[in-house]
């Protein structure tokens, strides 16, 4: 997939699992969005992340972890989830005009 | 520290400021103890998250504001040399002369301020002129400036409190004393300041 188109898709990504999981902590969405994008470019979701809590649509919490230094752990803002809906019907807008134009005889 | 963090604290002090290297060390040393845990080896971790000179790549590109040479440090390197000097020719004439009228608090303390003010705006926010052979000066300078700060209070504490009771010929003695209590005051302001940094860097996400 070309790498741009993925860069914009990863933080709808981000939101969208962040919103159904509640929380979760930064490998775990690395880990999750690298099964399902292969091959995302160093970085991607870790700056991904960084641009998602300055734009104040996520926040952490540091909580402690028996295997180092303290965790920090994702959950949505309010202002995350207006985005994300706003996100997800762009999205769908987007899918439905491009599968017209594949499917159009 | 395992070869992986080693290599990528290497590449992030070549472009990236102090603050901005922890932030996104402490970041990466999170991903990388999960991934450790899980049983995963250097190169499948530096597969999934990205060699660290790519990272680095991509974080300064994404940061664009710091790059390998910075113009602007001389100048503030400079400034701080003035501040020094400054505050340094006020002690020695205050010596020479046995006159204090320049060593009293409302020219030290501002003095002072301006100085912890300009070296912590060079070392912790903007220090992006770093190569690898002045990582290690790097580290020694918050002990230097804990110092120059310690002496500092210790020559106006001496001045305020002493200067009128100690005859002025013993002055030389004077200016041995606050390098003692500089040594001492170095370490504990040395140390706060480590303790202080530490807890910046977990409060920072990026």
């Amino acid at each position: 997939m070309n790498a741009q188109l993925k860069k914009g898709l990863v933080e709808l990504c981000i939101l969208s699992m962040i919103n159904k999981h509640k929380e979760m902590y930064g490998y775990e969405i690395i880990e999750k969005v690298e099964q399902g994008f292969s091959n995302t470019p160093e970085a991607t979701v870790y700056l991904a992340l960084k641009r998602l809590y300055e734009k104040k649509l996520i926040d952490c919490v540091l909580k402690s972890s028996q295997y180092g230094p303290p965790r920090k752990y994702y959950h949505l803002l309010s202002a995350g989830k207006q985005e994300l809906e706003a996100m997800v019907g762009e999205w769908k807008e987007l899918t439905e005009i491009v599968n017209k134009f594949i499917t159009e005889d | 520290m395992d070869k992986y963090l080693y290599d990528l604290k290497k590449e992030l002090c070549k472009c990236l400021s102090n603050n901005k290297r922890i932030c996104v060390m402490a970041d990466y040393h999170e991903y990388y103890l999960d991934m450790k845990k899980e049983g995963k080896t250097e190169k499948e971790i530096s597969n999934l998250l990205g060699s660290p000179a790519a990272i680095v790549k991509a974080v300064a590109d994404d940061i664009r504001v710091f790059g390998r040479f910075n113009p602007y440090i001389i100048i503030r390197i400079f400034l701080v040399m003035v501040v020094l000097l400054l505050l340094f020719s006020q002690y020695y004439s205050s010596l020479c002369t046995g006159e204090a009228i320049l060593m009293n608090e409302f020219i030290l303390f501002p003095s002072i301020l301006l100085e912890i003010a300009a070296i912590d705006y060079l070392l912790y926010s903007r220090f992006a002129f770093v190569i690898d052979n002045v990582s290690a000066l790097l580290n020694a300078l918050p002990f230097l400036e804990s110092f120059v700060i310690g002496m500092l209070i210790s020559v106006w504490f001496i001045n305020r409190y002493f200067r009128n009771v100690v005859a002025l010929d013993i002055s030389f003695l004077l200016a041995l004393e606050p390098f003692a209590f500089a040594l001492i005051s170095s370490f504990i302001v040395f140390f706060i300041r480590k303790k202080y940094v530490k807890v910046i860097a977990y409060e920072c996400t990026a």
